[in-house]
């Protein structure tokens, strides 16, 4: 029961990754430092760093998301990450997915009753 | 590597090791090697710069490392639905195998030294006390154990709950570290002095609990570092209250150190020499010291080694002086302080031997020194019996003593206060349930004997001595251990206070102090048997009469009701009894012991002294002697003068009415333990200018001789009798009061009967001098013509002949005859400042010691003979006496004894 509960939310925090991804971006513009830390503390995620780069680059790779580097007083070289066009309507199509799911999943959790 | 954090080589290489792992990890990701490699090594910049790390070094890498690059369960990061995480990678990219083994090193060396060590160090302190026994007490309070207690606790925290990702957890790691890290640097200032000593300990395998603190400390610091790691790695915390929680722990720490500090301090200079500065010491203690810091050192702890350092050692002696002149109480009133201690820690360091309680450094002493753990009183009871037309009363105390200590046998050591003018006169002690009387001898012989079979051979001696007028040390050794206990009877014989010619009154004795603890619930059973009526006092004692003239008074009453002189029972007599007598039959030249009534307090003194100890807790006895003096208007010149700190001027006032005299005490306030000796000397001189003159001083107890007391004694040697100045002592409050243990022996000091409340003694008193009332006293006198017989008076028992002894003692004792008032004291069976009495266990013993016992028939007992057979013992005895005065006469003139056979 146990297990099967485990695998269970580790395929659904996988399928929702990259649109939480997207959603965070999609609000503005984020450098990867502070896009990390963002998705890190939300909460039931369970997502880490070295998780979240190799994603992010690979998003990058297909067009998603767009970079670029800005020099920080502060510190090291910012990179930003935003939001490309694809990646903004690709974004909207998954939420649209995922609502209908969330719909459908809806009615057969209220005929089934609230446990 | 623009970075603002240095990075150490070896840091940048265990780096970019790392990251090559990440980079081999990713190749077939579908994520770009080299970007992921670079946003990590970017992120981890940024990681270190947030953990604000001055310097990067190749562990702080590691735990970033640690932190910052594991995948998580099943999110695999090439999307292949294989957990293949790059801490995996780099596990398998050939990092030294010695990482991992010098990582768990690390961490079982901080969880031994900042866990284990001072909770082990902490367990042995609370056990043992053998920090606070020879250096200074780490533990004084339960406060300063729980401050020690939060370091492992903190310690164990901050290993375990710093890898974690919680920001609320991690704020409990801080708070408690902070305070960790403020605890340990505390203590590591407090055991300083120790930490050379300890480092040689080291070496001989001992010294690492002494070095606890600093260890700790060192620990705290590390792990200080790895929560700032951790808090960078998982976000920063808004609030970092770290300092805060140093800065309050590490201030409670040095404000509960500092009482303790600061009294040592004022203690050292209290016991100095420059009496300024001892007088400003004693003032600052009185408000502001700490009194159980004063106790510990006058039981004997060891003081606090810093105080050692920076002020010196100060004696036990000495701390009890500075005790009493602080808070005006001896110190054995109160138990070895037993701080951060449970009773079972403290018999099980009791049983280890530690602690000074432990040992008793009075044993077979003069003094009664400290209480003893262990020991108590566990039954009393007393019996007596009055006559108060004879004016003699015998009283006979029964004491048990319980010994519950796991191993050291104990002495039970008391002072007892005896009435007025009372004396010892028997001394039992039950062995294996048979009762064995004292042989009686020169003082110094039956304490040579108690020592040698106490001290030496650990075998049952009862030894009692005076120590001073009315007062005498009761000795027992051994109460034995585990439960064991001892019993002795104290046999009293004493006068009976006339009041008037038709009352007296009857005094309990009671101690004064004592080395035991009383039992739980401990009461005294009294009874009281007399054939006279019973006119006052006694409390809520009941009446037993038998019905044969006899009346009983009985009930139970606690330590402090029976040291209470308004407890006194007062007894009508019949006034036409005006004289008795009885048969001395112990005396060499044998006889009759006469004693009248006279009134004795016509001769109003020239002048008075009052001298008046200031010393806390004599508020209400001040009181009384001013309404008093108010009340009891004397005629003659009056000086006030006062036991007062030590640069006050001990005259009040010289030459004064009874009013100014009552303004004068009652303007006193009372503070602190006051030394009576200067204003004593003082008075003396004041009124021997003239003739006649008496020093009454009121005063309580003085458990501790702040300055030598010859002067006074010199005074009272040389003038004594007569016309010379007299000491009468009026004692408020009950207690050891070594001032008057000093006048032991002289004829010039007296103590004045209490049998009621202060104000009425006092009113009783001056209101004699003033000529309003008479005050009646008895004379005895050694008749030795037997068949003069007691002429018009009635005879009385044995008890007016030891009264008349322990006085002729006294007096011999006063002009230096020592061995005639020995051997006087020694006939009659009496302990007196010449002579003492001792129980041993066995006839060899008593042999070996050059003692005898006395024959059991012919000590006091109670009840005694009643007035018939003392009539009818008296006949015989004048019968017998005429009877061989009839014989002499015969024998001159050459006739036949009477009776006797014919030539």
């Amino acid at each position: 029961m146990g297990d099967f509960f485990d695998n269970w939310t580790v395929q659904v925090r996988k399928g929702l990754i990259e649109l939480c991804v997207l959603n965070a971006l999609a609000e503005r513009e984020r450098y990867g430092y502070e896009l990390v830390k963002t998705l890190v503390d939300i909460p039931g995620l369970g997502i880490t760093e070295g998780t979240l780069y190799p994603l992010l680059s690979r998003l990058r790779l297909q067009g998603l998301v767009r970079t670029r580097l800005e020099e920080s007083p502060e510190g090291p070289a910012r990179k930003y990450y935003s939001l490309s066009p694809e990646g903004a309507a690709l974004r909207g199509q998954m939420l649209a997915y995922l609502d209908e799911l969330n719909r459908g999943a809806g009615i057969l959790r209220k005929r089934g009753g609230n446990p | 590597m623009s970075l603002m954090s240095r990075w150490t080589p070896t840091a940048r290489r265990e780096l970019e090791a790392h990251l090559e792992g990440v980079r081999r990890s990713l190749i077939e990701s579908g994520a770009d090697p080299d970007e992921v490699v670079d946003d990590l090594r970017r992120h981890l910049a940024e990681e270190a710069e947030a953990a604000r790390l001055s310097v990067v070094t190749e562990a702080d890498v590691r735990r970033l490392v640690a932190r910052v690059t594991p995948p998580e369960r099943g999110l695999d990061p090439t999307g292949g639905g294989v957990d293949k995480g790059v801490r995996d990678s780099s596990e398998g990219r050939g990092r030294p195998r010695g990482g991992a083994w010098l990582a768990g090193l690390k961490m079982a060396a901080l969880a031994f030294f900042g866990v284990v060590l001072p909770t082990l160090a902490l367990a042995v302190e609370v056990v043992t006390r053998s920090c606070a026994q020879e250096f200074f007490d780490p533990l004084p309070t339960p406060w300063h154990v729980l401050l020690v207690a939060l370091v492992p606790i903190a310690h164990g925290w901050g290993l375990v709950g710093g890898r974690a990702g919680s920001n609320h957890w991690r704020r409990w790691c801080w708070w408690l570290n902070g305070a960790a890290v403020g605890v340990s640097a505390a203590y590591t200032v407090a055991f300083l002095p120790l930490i050379p000593m300890a480092l040689i300990g080291v070496i001989f395998g001992l010294g690492l609990l002494p070095l606890s603190p600093v260890l700790s400390l060192v620990t705290g610091l590390v792990l200080r570092r790895r929560l700032r790691l951790a808090e960078a790695v998982g976000g920063g915390l808004a609030v970092r209250p770290w300092w805060v929680a140093l800065v309050v722990v590490a201030g409670a720490a040095a404000g509960l150190a500092f009482p303790a500090l600061v009294t040592r301090h004022w203690a050292r200079q209290a016991a100095g020499d420059d009496l300024q500065r001892a007088a400003s010491a004693v003032r600052w203690l009185r408000s502001w010291g700490d009194r159980e810091v004063l106790l510990r050192d006058c039981y004997g702890y060891r003081s606090d080694l810093r105080a050692h350092v920076f002020w010196g050692p100060l004696s036990e002696e000495r701390a009890r002086q500075v005790y009493f002149r602080v808070t005006g109480e001896p110190f054995n009133a109160r138990p070895a302080p037993e701080t951060a201690r449970s009773r079972r820690n403290r018999l099980l360091m009791e049983e280890f031997e530690f602690g000074p309680e432990a040992s008793d450094s009075g044993l077979g002493g003069e003094a009664v020194a400290g209480r003893v753990s262990g020991l108590s009183l566990k039954r009393s009871r007393i019996d007596a019996m009055a006559d108060a037309d004879a004016l003699w009363a015998y009283t006979e105390w029964t004491l048990e003593f319980g010994n519950d200590h796991p191993r050291r046998d104990r002495e039970a050591r008391a002072q007892v206060q005896l009435p007025p003018g009372g004396v010892v006169s028997r001394v039992t002690l039950w062995v294996n349930g048979e009762e064995r009387e004292a042989a009686f001898a020169g003082r110094a012989r039956v304490r040579e004997a108690y020592q040698k079979v106490a001290v030496a051979e650990r075998r049952d001696p009862v030894l009692v001595t005076t120590c001073g007028p009315d007062r005498v040390l009761v000795q027992a050794y051994p109460v034995p251990s585990r439960g064991g206990t001892m019993k002795i009877r104290l046999g009293m014989t004493a006068p009976l206070v006339p009041l008037r010619t038709n009352e007296a009154a009857f005094l309990w004795p009671h101690f004064a102090e004592r080395n035991f603890s009383l039992g739980r619930n401990l009461q005294h059973g009294v009874w009281l048997e007399t054939t006279n009526q019973v006119s006052a006092g006694g409390g809520e004692l009941i009446r037993a009469p038998d019905g044969e003239g006899r009346q009983g008074l009985h009930g139970q009453w606690s330590d402090r009701q029976l040291s209470d002189p308004r407890q006194a029972v007062r007894l009508m007599r019949d006034p036409a009894v005006t004289g008795v007598w009885a048969v001395d039959r112990r005396s060499e030249s044998g006889g009759l012991i006469r004693q009248r009534l006279v009134a004795s307090g016509r001769d109003a003194p020239a002048r008075v002294a009052v001298v008046v100890d200031a010393s806390a807790g004599m508020e209400a006895g001040l009181e009384a002697l001013a309404e008093a003096l108010e009340k009891e208007s004397l005629g003659m010149e009056i000086g006030v003068f006062a036991g007062s700190d030590l640069l006050m001027e001990p005259a009040l006032g010289k030459g004064v009415g009874s009013a100014a005299a009552a303004v004068a005490v009652r303007d006193l306030r009372t503070v602190g333990g006051q030394d009576s000796v200067p204003a004593l000397i003082e008075a003396w001189d004041w009124v021997a200018e003239g003739r006649g003159g008496v020093v009454l001083w009121v005063h309580g107890s003085q458990p501790v001789l702040l300055r030598a007391i010859d002067g006074l004694r010199q005074r009272l040697e040389w003038r004594n009798g007569g016309s010379a100045p007299r000491l009468l002592g009026f004692q408020v409050r009950p207690g050891p009061n070594r001032v008057v243990e000093g006048l032991d022996g002289l004829i010039s000091y007296a103590s004045v009967p209490r049998w009621g409340s202060a104000e009425e003694g006092l009113r009783h008193l001056l209101s004699a001098w003033a000529g309003r009332e008479t005050s009646w006293g008895v004379v005895r006198e050694q008749v030795a013509d037997v068949a003069s017989g007691g002429g018009a008076d009635r005879p009385a028992a044995g008890h007016i002949a030891r009264l008349w002894a322990a006085g002729e003692a006294g007096r011999l004792a006063g002009e230096r005859q020592w061995q005639a008032a020995t051997e006087l004291a020694a006939r009659h069976q009496l302990v007196t400042a010449a002579s003492g009495a001792v129980v041993l266990e066995t006839q060899e013993q008593y042999a070996q010691a050059g003692l005898q016992p006395v024959n059991p028939a012919t000590v006091p007992m109670v009840p005694e003979p009643g007035p018939v057979l003392l009539w009818a013992v008296g006949a015989a005895v004048l019968g017998w006496a005429e009877r061989q005065r009839s014989r002499r006469r015969n024998r001159v003139h050459g006739l036949p004894p009477l009776g006797g056979p014919s030539p």
